[in-house]
């Protein structure tokens, strides 16, 4: 063993190295401190090494990526775990990034001579947003799919050279796969490689001109090892098994497949984007690019003059009161835009694997509510049994009433005046055959009131035509129904949409020697909604 | 003879012209999306029966949110995508029809029709659009995207060609 380090130390002066490595002398006051920075660098470490695999079992393409990316998920082997670290250790990167800049801002350690070094971590951080933005379009669902269409086009409303850029991002007049190609390119190679380049001059510099130390005298000094190096290393274990503890109670959430199509889907960026997002609903018509480059520009602009704004003598807060507050207002700006862009994020996506998500109400209720609405009995009910304020006085609200009608009145009074339901039950059908469901959602109403049109549209109208196919006559459903054919619960994971909608119109070509009747006469926007109504009942 | 000062002046100069010339070659790939594919020939594609939309014509339903599938060029594939279209009611359009982009024109999210607001509500940053596609509110700096429909043997057809221009 002894020979050995002779060995590496005559031919690579590794001890002399390790020396001066663990020698060099470090603050004792405010240590802890000192160790954000270094945790910032080990969720790096953590990217970079669950990155690479996550990478041995992607497919950049609008075909493959989500799929490749569900099977990481669900089926190969430690890929769930992977993926929750790759995706926890994207923000505790931000996180502590963040948290590593605010102490060298609050302690003024840009000042002279470390200016250069201020400026590399500011870098540092864009690069980090930049693996954050490129990273998430990755998955190709529903998040990553329009948190990428609105981050594409906000260069695009820039003078002159705005729409060129943001064609340059997306690689084409729209986010498809040349996007994906492109950030996938950056996020795996380019990023990369100038983090590592950044992170070695941040810490060559570092190491150049030594640590600031605390605000003030006196600044006594101790070798890095072993104390310090006991801090960073106490950080970083925490912040590890933080992550796996996440990994594993957390799973990264997997949204359904990217759909252009579905404008029922309120796309939210991730948290530390959401300031920006949340910037972007102030600023109307010609002033946008106010919200989109002026006020992160001049931002970044004075952050980056920082260490030649304030350049006085002492490092002490109470002689930076002015520097201080303008950090402090802006830092308070940042958070509050992020309070508010997470108070309008509404709960309600369908997603793919979100266990989240709320289960949707019984298919039923959901055909009732659909003839409720075209047997025009909001007319007299109000919305949703609801009257609005300025009804005529013969509006009968029906929503949370005390005492509900027996049914066969309801049903009268609903074939009296109710409209009729246009002719087009072909086949010999009862015109009146909806008014079980209907009653059912009345008499929901009474009880509980439900509101529906909150609900997102495929949920709706597939839960709707769940009900009108009357698939309950061979399926349970929540319990309730035939016993013909399999169950309709658990579907996600197992089937997808695309899966489903093939198999409603031709159900012998998926499940051969299946007694289902096809499907196929049904318009495929109504397959596709009853699809996503299946796969999230739980 | 040459001098030190001469190699090194010469010596970097080759190296950056290298350089330079990869970069070059590097820069015209990567810069590659900026170059528009020249004005389509009229793309029509089918959108439905124009009984179907008799109603809206007559000024008795609200606009209709249609699918239209149409071929996209899209990196180094060609893809068929579907694309969400609201067909309106456009009085001065011999079909007295026209179709609405469902793309806010703001930051791109999906509008959609809202019957109890009687406007396209957009998701993402409060935008509205009235039932013509008029700004009504929020931050979108122009309507929707409106495409002419012509009706030609009883099919109501979309102009696409004006799309990705």
């Amino acid at each position: 063993m002894k020979r050995l380090f002779e060995f590496l130390e005559s031919r690579a002066s590794l001890s002399s190295l390790w020396r001066a490595f663990a020698d060099e002398p470090v603050s004792v006051r405010r240590a802890w401190f000192f160790t954000l920075g270094s945790a910032a660098l080990v969720a790096l470490l953590v990217q970079f090494a669950s990155g690479f695999a996550l990478a041995l079992a992607y497919a950049p393409t609008p075909d493959h990526a989500w799929e490749s990316v569900k099977a990481i998920q669900t089926r190969l082997p430690a890929g769930a775990l992977v993926r929750g670290l790759h995706h926890w250790g994207a923000s505790a990167m931000v996180l502590f990034v963040a948290l590593h800049m605010a102490r060298t801002f609050v302690f003024g350690a840009y000042r002279r001579p470390r200016e250069l070094n201020w400026l590399v971590g500011l870098a540092l951080l864009l690069l980090v947003l930049g693996f954050g933005f490129t990273g998430y379009l990755l998955p190709w669902d529903q998040k990553a799919y329009w948190a990428t269409v609105v981050g594409t086009r906000v260069p695009a409303a820039l003078p002159i050279a705005g729409a060129a850029a943001s064609r340059l991002m997306a690689g084409g007049p729209t986010v498809g796969a040349a996007t994906l190609t492109r950030f996938y390119a950056l996020h795996v190679v380019l990023l990369p490689l100038l983090t590592f380049v950044f992170v070695a001059v941040h810490l060559l510099l570092m190491r150049r001109h030594g640590h600031a130390g605390p605000t003030d005298e006196p600044d006594p000094r101790e070798p890095f090892f072993p104390y310090q190096a006991a801090r960073d290393g106490a950080l970083a274990l925490a912040l590890v098994l933080a992550l796996f503890w996440l990994a594993a109670r957390h799973p990264a959430p997997l949204e359904r497949l990217a759909d252009p199509t579905d404008t029922s889907y309120v796309p939210r960026p991730e948290w530390y984007f959401l300031p920006l997002f949340q910037l972007l609903k102030f600023f109307k018509g010609p002033f946008e690019p106010i919200g989109t480059a002026v006020l992160p520009g001049v931002s970044m602009l004075l952050l980056a003059l920082v260490p030649w704004l304030d350049r006085g003598a002492s490092r002490r807060p109470r002689d930076r009161r002015l520097v201080l507050a303008a950090g402090g207002a802006g830092a308070a700006l940042l958070l509050g835009l992020l309070y508010f862009g997470a108070l309008d994020t509404p709960k309600g996506n369908v997603s793919g694997l979100d266990p989240a998500s709320q289960p949707p109400p019984d298919a039923r209720l959901l055909g009732g509510f659909a003839s409720y609405e075209r047997r025009g009995c909001a007319s007299c009910h109000g919305a949703e049994g609801r009257p609005a304020a300025d009804a005529s006085p013969n509006a009968v609200g029906l929503a949370a009433r005390a005492h509900v009608l027996a049914g066969d009145a309801v049903a009268a009074h609903v074939k009296e005046k109710g409209a009729k339901p246009a002719a087009t039950e072909e086949d010999g059908e009862s015109p009146d055959k909806d008014i079980p469901s209907l009653l059912a959602y009345v008499e929901a109403l009474g009880r509980d009131g439900p509101r529906f049109s909150a609900l997102p549209q495929p949920i709706r109208v597939g839960g709707a035509a769940i009900d009108r196919e009357d698939c309950r006559q061979c399926h349970q459903l929540y319990g309730e129904g035939g016993r013909k054919g399999p169950a309709l619960q658990h579907l996600l994971g197992k089937r997808d949409r695309d899966w489903l909608v093939a198999h409603f119109k031709e159900p012998k070509k998926l499940v051969p020697g299946s007694k289902m009747p096809s499907f196929r006469f049904l318009p495929d926007a109504e397959l596709s909604a009853m699809s996503d109504y299946l796969l999230a009942v739980p | 003879m040459p001098t030190r000062r001469t190699f090194t002046l010469a010596a970097f100069g080759t190296a950056l012209t290298a350089a330079s010339s990869v970069s070059g070659a590097v820069l015209a790939f990567v810069l590659g999306p900026l170059r528009r594919r020249a004005p389509q020939e009229p793309m029509l594609l089918d959108v439905g029966p124009a009984s179907a939309f008799e109603a809206l014509r007559a000024g008795a339903a609200g606009p209709e949110e249609v699918l239209v599938e149409r071929a996209v060029e899209d990196g180094y594939m060609t893809r068929r995508v579907k694309e969400r279209f609201a067909v309106v009611r456009d009085g001065r359009a011999a079909s007295g029809l026209a179709a609405l982009a469902t793309t806010c024109s703001h930051l791109g999210c999906g509008v959609s029709w809202d019957r109890g607001r009687n406007a396209f509500l957009c998701p993402c940053h409060g935008g509205v659009y009235g039932p013509d596609g008029a700004v009504l509110a929020g931050p979108p700096p122009r309507p929707l995207t409106r495409l002419p429909l012509v009706v030609i043997g009883g099919r109501v057809q979309l102009d696409a060609s004006a799309l990705d221009a």
